[in-house]
């Protein structure tokens, strides 16, 4: 198979993760932070490396405000719903994935104001638009690093120039730039920063987390048991602690440093030259294919790993279809839970065939599905 | 005799011992005990008389709270005695 949906979720991982799982099953799956002997102490180790590990990777200062989730949603549902209160005015983008939309129009029953800034139909969000919708009780930017239907990347740096000038919080969706992208929520002023384990970040499905920035507090989406100061009845303040009730997914979070670990020893910028040269290669074959139109920037060095694409009278799903069948090429069709996006730029009628190009992809993988999609468009 | 300094998660403590293991000196974490755990459940960071310095100036440039530091005893009636120094 060739494997061109890392979009949806990275595959192949390096061997170290599953290694790594499969060791702590085997010789310490204890409960981290509960007791006290040698298999549980050696968990909240490796629970707290992949802390450390994500911290030196993303431009977090604090390893502790890393809290983990069991995905970037459910990140992204403790922030918006541990910051907002009735009376908030959002900004967010028209290329956010129902993962930020959804918790948004559920808070908006409740009396939160949203303002949807259109981007131009490559994806772009312009800066100079987003400042246009900022009233007096805007509190929240929420915007997507690189949309999942198009992979056009925003500008982080401007708009957390802009958030800090315009003294509102800033909340960015990193679900497809996480390990594949540089990112630095110190110096882009990120105040809220969510990102899933499983995609660029080469972990297993089921991991994920929030960076909150020092000073800010949320409310807890959920409470229970930690392992710290079980005489109170109530939540302790400090984090991770304060949002992560429950018994951790150990064996998913160690599996997930090993990638981790992986992404620094290669180092981001190799990561994503790489894929870029893999995009690019991708995108120059395809404006040779006649019938297919090429959704986004069409610029790699504006573009991540994510390619959406039509063919003129062909059905996406049908296409999909055939490309698993016919030619073992895994791709994913339709609207990728992103309908505004979809809206944007003009394809909710027919949704796209979505690219998913990743690290581990090659040049072969590459020529194999243009020559598919050559042979499927001349039918 | 060792000395431990008492925090209210294990986060706290491995986010110390990270940072003072770097050194090449071991660190070590336990539970901490019962009587000494203020809130419940806490956790220790073990060391030596020599490493107390370094185990607090860490800890305040990290901006970890320390609940109490304690030197180790010797046993009463079967049971370990804590001195609190800190």
């Amino acid at each position: 198979m060739i494997y061109l949906d890392n979009a949806a979720t990275s595959w192949p991982k390096p061997e170290a993760v599953a290694r790594e799982m499969l060791k702590c099953m085997q010789e310490y799956g204890a409960n981290p932070g509960r007791s006290g002997h040698r298999m549980a102490l050696l968990a909240g180790e490796k629970i707290y490396e992949c802390r450390e590990n994500l911290a030196k990777l993303l431009g977090i200062d604090d390893p502790l405000r890393i809290i983990f989730t069991s995905n970037a949603t459910e990140a992204i549902n403790l922030a918006l719903k541990g910051l907002l209160i009735p009376g908030d005015h959002v900004i967010l983008t028209s290329m956010e994935h129902n993962a930020v939309l959804r918790p948004l129009k559920k808070l908006e029953t409740v009396g939160v104001q949203l303002s949807i800034v259109l981007a131009d139909v490559h994806g772009k969000v312009n800066a100079a638009d987003i400042a246009g919708e900022i009233r007096e009780n805007t509190k929240l930017l929420v915007v997507t690093h690189a949309s999942n239907v198009t992979g056009t990347v925003n500008d982080l740096e401007a708009l957390g120039r802009l958030t800090q000038e315009r003294q509102i919080l800033f909340m960015v969706d990193a679900a497809q730039t996480a390990g594949s992208y540089p990112l630095h929520a110190g110096q882009m002023h990120i105040d809220l920063l969510a990102f899933p384990g499983h995609k660029g970040l080469l972990g297993p499905q089921g991991t994920g987390g929030l960076y909150i920035r020092p000073g800010l507090i949320l409310e807890t989406l959920k409470e229970g048991g930690t392992g710290s100061l079980s005489e109170s009845p109530t939540q302790p303040e400090f984090l991770p602690d304060r949002y992560e009730s429950g018994t951790l997914n150990t064996s998913g979070i160690v599996g997930w440093n090993e990638g981790v670990k992986y992404i620094l020893a290669i180092g981001v910028d190799n990561i994503r030259n790489r894929e870029n040269q893999l995009v690019n290669f991708m995108l120059e074959g395809l404006s040779k294919i006649k019938k297919v139109r090429v959704y986004g920037s069409n610029h790699p060095e504006q573009q991540t790993g994510v390619i959406s694409i039509t063919i003129e009278g062909k059905d996406c799903e049908e296409v999909c279809r055939e490309l698993d069948e016919k030619y073992s090429i895994a791709v994913r069709g339709g609207l990728h839970c992103a309908y505004l996006a979809h809206e944007t730029i003009g394809t909710l009628g027919t949704g796209t065939i979505r690219f998913g190009i990743g690290f581990f992809n090659t040049i072969q993988d590459i020529e194999q599905a243009l020559q598919a999609l050559q042979n499927i468009a001349s039918l | 005799m060792g000395y431990l300094a008492v925090f209210s998660s294990i986060n706290m403590v491995n986010r110390l011992k990270s940072r003072l293991n770097r050194g090449g000196e071991y660190f070590g974490m336990i539970r901490a005990p019962h009587g000494i755990s203020l809130g419940g459940c806490g956790f220790a960071l073990r060391f030596e008389e020599s490493q107390l310095l370094q185990v607090k100036q860490a800890a305040q440039e990290l901006g970890v709270v320390i609940n109490g530091i304690y030197q180790e005893g010797n046993y009463d009636n079967g049971n370990r005695v804590y001195i609190r120094i800190g």
